[in-house]
């Protein structure tokens, strides 16, 4: 930004930890399971970075703390560069608007009364008051298009949504904030394999037009080796492994069940 | 709305019944050739049987029992209706706070849920009206103030497990605030089992209104209400059978047909939310 | 694998048949519009003893409404099975007979699901579950605890012992799916049916599974009818295929020759649209464009057409026979095309539109 020699990440996970209360009979005794544990990570702008692991290591909660959703026990979250305090309301809006996070399942995140143009609509309203009511239509419209819906969809509710039209309406409104970067937590897992294939190659479509940054958290290795260009693996809450797929998981991929 | 209804034979006989009662309450001065109130001629017109001129009979100021009846609809079902407006807002909006906000704030609001319940709703009623001076709109403020808890620990249930839900956490994500996301994202989707409570709750408070004009705390007279009508119907019961039983007949199928429609939304909801 | 080395001629009826479907319609009634639906039109499936059969197709095609009519466990209420629909277990017809249906299931046939966690009861314990499973043997109370543990050794619980103990809640998710396992085999059934049992897992403990299930299917010799969307667990399991597209079976024949050689269209963008084996970022994707129809808007014709690359005139009007192997018009008109080629790899910026109209 203002010409320092080496550009900081677009978004950088130092030292987190976290973790949660073990469920127990005892309200005293109750232990903490450790989540995730002094995990170092950068994103940097434009690329796509794979996380994989095993469930249980920590995969969504290092998600779910890099999109800001939940605060780490410790460590630190910088933006470019710059630390994210949460508490700033201004700043926080800022890093939302950059930072968007898919879930696994876009059924369970599609507001179940709210028909799918309305929900686009209303995130619009709220990010650019500004604009003027036809041309956020036309925006609508332009990101149904940019994720290969049509535009009768709008009118539509979730649930009467096939799969794959659900997780195209949940990477619309992702990218109706005009992010630099997306966080995938599982976006196929729920989906069949022709689905997941219409999935990838969105992916690489939007990747490539919106020079974003995608953070792919996922135990499908073929999902990775399709779209990642970095990969971490991730193991009881800690980083074993990092590098090119290739490198990280070459015998795996090859091993495939 | 049509799946809630159409879930089985009862729920539609309830549905049909609220809707008979409602039109004839809203239709009611079109229907009815007698005024309710004003007093007929006294001489010969009094404690008529049911006959074709008046199917229904007349009472001891020989006013038209069906025109009573009819108009008695109007002011059972709309206090009742006014009441319930007013405790599912108060419930919806308690519980909905309480439930999305948590914390110290839910301890409040839950505290003074079980506070009112604590006290038998009855009991409340007569002393709030006793205290005060009788009136409609008392009457239909105290049912309200007085019904709005369970809707409040309802809806307060059903909000804890949605704000759990994906869809309300990627709308935290997509950065919108939080008024919103609460009435836009999270509150729709206990309509459901709100408007089952509200059909409940309007067949307990019209047995209530009934309860409370029939003890003279409730309408005041001369206003035609079902309760009333059934208590100066209780003096004449010996000779005038007709005076109390009909006012009576309309308040058990309203109860009947409210309780039906209610269950029926209620159970439509039960085997499985979605429709896929 | 080495399964596929068993030769039998596709579509030849079985010598000693387990079960045999013929015909199998099922409708679902939707409350909300109040519309009766066909969502299973017309299966034709057969298993002999110890014979695995998978059915392979996309979410909303009817698998799962056709495994669990088989079982005779649709919803009441909800779906139901034509009564001209035949479904014959150890050659006994079953459809119309509540009775002997209710006793096949646990002990004739069994099931597993997708998701372990809502198809296990949260407040039991697993011995609790097991043990009363196992009741259908007769036996004391502390034969069947010793049965218990055998069971839930069998199906890879370390510890099994200790584990009698635990609810659903305290167990992976890889550990369930094995309770589940253990719970429908408590009948010894002959006849497993199992429903996207690993969609849930990740990739490790899904391979675990699979090979678990491989076990005990030999070991057993346990006819197996295994559901999934995803080609590369069938065909790692299965030696026969039957793929079903919008209600109906598009093709059927061995595993292998499906794989290889696929003659339906439906069947050939599966194939294709399977993770390459070494992805790397360049690979190519082939898109199937589109979703299945949903029911109540199934195209007229081929229900294929409007997704199928090779697409004629009178797929869109005329609905094809099932052929030697798949129910294409191809087959008929236009045998020389076969077996398809696999569809020309599109970059991946085009196809990428979804083709479904309203």
């Amino acid at each position: 930004m203002n010409g320092l020699p080496s550009k900081p990440p677009l978004l950088e996970g130092r030292r987190l930890s976290k973790g949660y209360p073990l469920p127990g009979p005892r309200l005293l005794a109750r232990g903490r399971l450790s989540a995730l544990n002094q995990v170092d990570v950068a994103l940097r702008a434009g690329e796509c970075m794979a996380v994989v692991g095993p469930s249980g290591a920590g995969k969504s909660t290092l998600a779910r703390i890099l999109g800001g959703l939940e605060a780490p026990d410790s460590g630190q979250l910088l933006f470019q560069g710059k630390p994210v305090r949460t508490q700033d309301r201004a700043e926080q809006r800022h890093f939302r608007r950059a930072i968007q996070l898919v879930f696994q399942d876009p059924f369970g995140s599609l507001t179940p009364r709210l028909r799918v143009g309305a929900a686009l609509d209303e995130i619009l309203k709220v990010h650019f008051a500004a604009w003027p009511g036809p041309e956020r239509v036309a925006r609508r419209e332009e990101l149904f298009a940019s994720v290969g819906l049509g535009l009768e969809i709008s009118l539509r509710f979730p649930h009467e949504l096939s799969g794959g039209q659900r997780q195209r309406v949940a990477l619309a409104r992702a990218l109706a904030v005009g992010p630099r970067a997306l966080i995938l937590d599982e976006p196929t897992s729920a989906l069949d394999t022709p689905i997941r294939a219409q999935i990838v190659s969105l992916l690489r479509e939007i990747q490539e037009r919106d020079k974003l940054a995608i953070l792919l958290v996922t135990h499908d290795l073929a999902l990775v080796g399709l779209l990642a260009e970095r990969v971490m693996v991730l193991e009881r809450g800690a980083v074993v492994d990092c590098g090119s797929p290739d490198v990280v998981l070459g015998g795996a991929l090859r091993g495939r069940p | 709305m049509r799946r809630w209804v159409a879930s089985s034979v009862m729920a539609r006989i309830g549905w049909a019944g609220v809707g008979l009662f409602v039109t004839a309450a809203i239709l009611a001065p079109f229907l009815t050739p007698y005024d309710p109130v004003v007093q007929g001629e006294l001489v010969g017109g009094r404690l008529l049987p049911p006959s074709t001129l008046h199917p229904l009979g007349t009472d001891p100021f020989a006013r038209d029992v069906l025109s009573r009846l009819l108009h008695g609809a109007r002011v059972s079902l709309g206090v009742a209706g006014l009441a319930v407006a007013i405790s599912m807002t108060l419930g919806v909006l308690v519980g909905g706070i309480a439930g999305y906000v948590g914390g110290k704030l839910d301890g409040a609001l839950m505290w003074l849920v079980d506070l009112v319940l604590a006290f038998p709703r009855l009991v409340l009623l007569i002393v709030l009206v006793a205290v005060l001076e009788p009136s409609t709109g008392l009457l239909i403020l105290a049912l309200g103030l007085t019904q709005w808890p369970p809707v409040a620990r309802l809806v307060r249930g059903e909000v804890l497990s949605l704000r759990e839900r994906e869809f309300v956490q990627a709308a935290r994500v997509a950065g919108l605030p939080h008024h919103r996301i609460l009435f836009r994202h999270v509150l729709p989707s206990t309509a459901a089992p709100v408007v089952a409570a509200a059909a409940l709750g309007m067949g307990d408070t019209i047995v209530l209104e009934a309860g409370l004009s029939f003890l003279g705390l409730g309408v005041q007279p001369p206003a035609p209400s079902w309760g009333a009508m059934v208590a100066e119907g209780r003096n004449h019961l010996p000779g005038a059978w007709w005076l109390a039983t009909f006012p009576g007949m309309a308040i058990v199928l309203a109860v009947v047909a409210f309780n039906l429609a209610g269950e029926g939304v209620r159970s439509a909801l039960d085997p499985r939310e979605q429709g896929q | 694998m080495n399964d596929l080395t068993g030769s039998r001629e596709a579509g030849a009826t079985v010598a000693n048949p387990l079960l045999e479907v013929a015909s199998l319609r099922v409708s679902i009634t939707s409350r909300a519009e109040g519309a009766v639906y066909t969502v299973v039109d017309g299966v034709d499936l057969d298993l002999g003893h110890g014979e695995t059969l998978g059915l392979v197709g996309e979410s909303g095609c009817g698998k799962t409404l056709t495994a669990l009519a088989i079982l005779g466990l649709l919803p009441p209420g909800a779906a139901q099975l034509d009564p001209s629909s035949s479904i014959r277990f150890q050659q006994e017809e079953l459809v119309g007979e509540l009775r002997r249906w209710r006793r096949c299931r646990g002990r004739g046939m069994a099931m597993v699901f997708q998701e372990p966690m809502t198809a296990l009861n949260p407040v039991r314990t697993l011995g609790a579950m097991l043990e009363e499973a196992l009741r259908v043997h007769g036996g004391g109370a502390a034969g069947r605890r010793r049965e218990a543990v055998d069971r839930l050794d069998e199906v890879g619980i370390p510890q099994p012992r200790e584990r009698l103990g635990s609810y659903p809640h305290q167990l992976s998710g890889g550990m369930r799916q094995r309770a589940l396992l253990a719970l429908a085999l408590a009948g010894n059934p002959q006849l497993l049916v199992a429903d996207e049992p690993t969609t849930a897992l990740d990739a490790v403990t899904r391979g675990e599974i699979l090979t678990l299930l491989e076990r005990l299917i030999a070991q057993r010799n346990m006819a197996l009818l295994l559901i999934s969307h995803d080609l590369s667990i069938i065909a790692r399991l299965c030696r026969r295929t039957s793929v079903m597209y919008a209600g109906s079976l598009v093709e059927s024949g061995e595993t292998r020759d499906v794989l290889v050689a696929p003659r339906h269209p439906y069947t050939r963008a599966l194939v294709d649209t399977l993770p390459p084996p070494q992805p790397r970022r360049d690979t190519p994707v082939t898109v199937l464009p589109g979703a299945p129809p949903r029911p109540g808007e199934w195209p007229t014709g081929c229900r294929f057409h409007p997704r199928c690359g090779y697409v004629m005139e009178r797929c869109i009007s005329q609905e094809p026979p099932m052929g030697h192997r798949a129910a294409c018009w191809l087959e008929v008109e236009a045998p020389h095309r076969l077996p398809l080629r696999p569809a020309s790899a599109q970059p991946s910026r085009r196809g990428n539109h979804e083709g479904e109209g309203g």
